[in-house]
């Protein structure tokens, strides 16, 4: 737990803080982004730019909320502009490829995902479920994976995405049932 | 149909007992690398660069349509000056001859 005198002193700009506070939340703020960006080197890439965003903007932190909150939202925030921005990228991949530049795009889309922190013998069927995961609308996928890969509980969900507990809950539920839906339609294809 | 239930259920199920991923041991530094730019330099916002481009592209194109309305004017002058030099010409002339 970060006191406030050491975000007083991150405010101030103490670089001691501002490496204690690395230490303390670099694991979650990597394993949410990695959960969004499912790749490793992408998600440290937002992991930098998390802490580098904290650094220049924790003077204007007010204290309305924890800062655990305003980090994992922070990391959410970056996470989703990551991918919106390697969308983008792909998209305009259709022109780069005319000039054969196809290399400069690293997206890595249709490899499969393994979390390092998955059970080995549940490997497979999480790579699966992650793909899956990855086709969920904006809401319904961050509050799945705060919930279920960051292991977060319903309330602070609620004060990461600015809603109330019961729309957290209703969200995993909806998340939950449209798995349900693309796992079984990739069950029908696949596994049969 | 029970064994696609299971299966998706166990799909569903295979987060369970997930470890948190951990960080490359050498972030900090990383990040310190990457902040040794930013206290020197000033960030122009992307929303910003694109207003400047296209305040130049604008410009660009003003300064296009002011040059050609210049040439235009400029060369009917230059057409007009002869015909005006012979009149007065003629002009005096018409005197001489009477």
């Amino acid at each position: 737990m970060i006191s406030p005198e050491v975000i007083i002193k991150l405010r101030a700009g103490d670089e001691q803080s501002f490496r204690e506070l690395v230490d303390q939340y670099r694991d979650r703020v990597f394993n949410t982004a990695i959960g969004f960006l499912q790749n490793p080197e992408n998600a440290e890439d937002v992991t930098q730019e998390v802490f580098i965003e904290i650094f220049r903007s924790v003077s204007g932190f007010r204290g309305d909320s924890s800062l655990s909150t305003w980090i994992y939202r922070i990391t959410v925030q970056k996470s989703l502009e990551h991918i919106r921005t390697a969308r983008r990228g792909k998209r305009s991949g259709i022109l780069l490829s005319l000039f054969g530049k196809e290399d400069q795009l690293n997206i890595a889309a249709d490899t499969p995902f393994y979390h390092p922190g998955i059970k080995l013998e549940n490997k497979e069927r999480a790579a699966i479920l992650f793909k899956a995961i990855s086709q969920l609308p904006v809401n319904q996928r961050t509050a799945f994976i705060l919930h279920k890969v960051e292991g977060l509980a319903q309330l602070e969900i609620a004060g990461i995405m600015d809603t109330t507990v019961s729309s957290v809950e209703s969200l995993i539920v909806r998340a939950r049932r449209k798995l349900q839906g693309l796992l079984s339609d990739y069950y029908e294809k696949n596994e049969r | 149909m029970k064994a696609k239930e299971t299966w998706i259920n166990e799909t569903i199920n295979s987060l369970d007992g997930i470890e948190r991923a951990t960080a490359s041991s050498d972030l900090l530094q990383k990040i310190q690398t990457r902040m040794v730019p930013f206290e020197n330099t000033t960030i122009l916002p992307r929303r910003s660069f694109y207003w400047s481009v296209a305040a130049s592209i604008i410009v660009l194109i003003a300064l296009n349509i002011f040059g050609a309305i210049y040439y235009q004017n400029s060369q009917s002058l230059t057409q007009a000056i002869p015909v005006a030099v012979a009149n007065d010409y003629l002009s005096y002339l018409k005197p001489i001859n009477l």
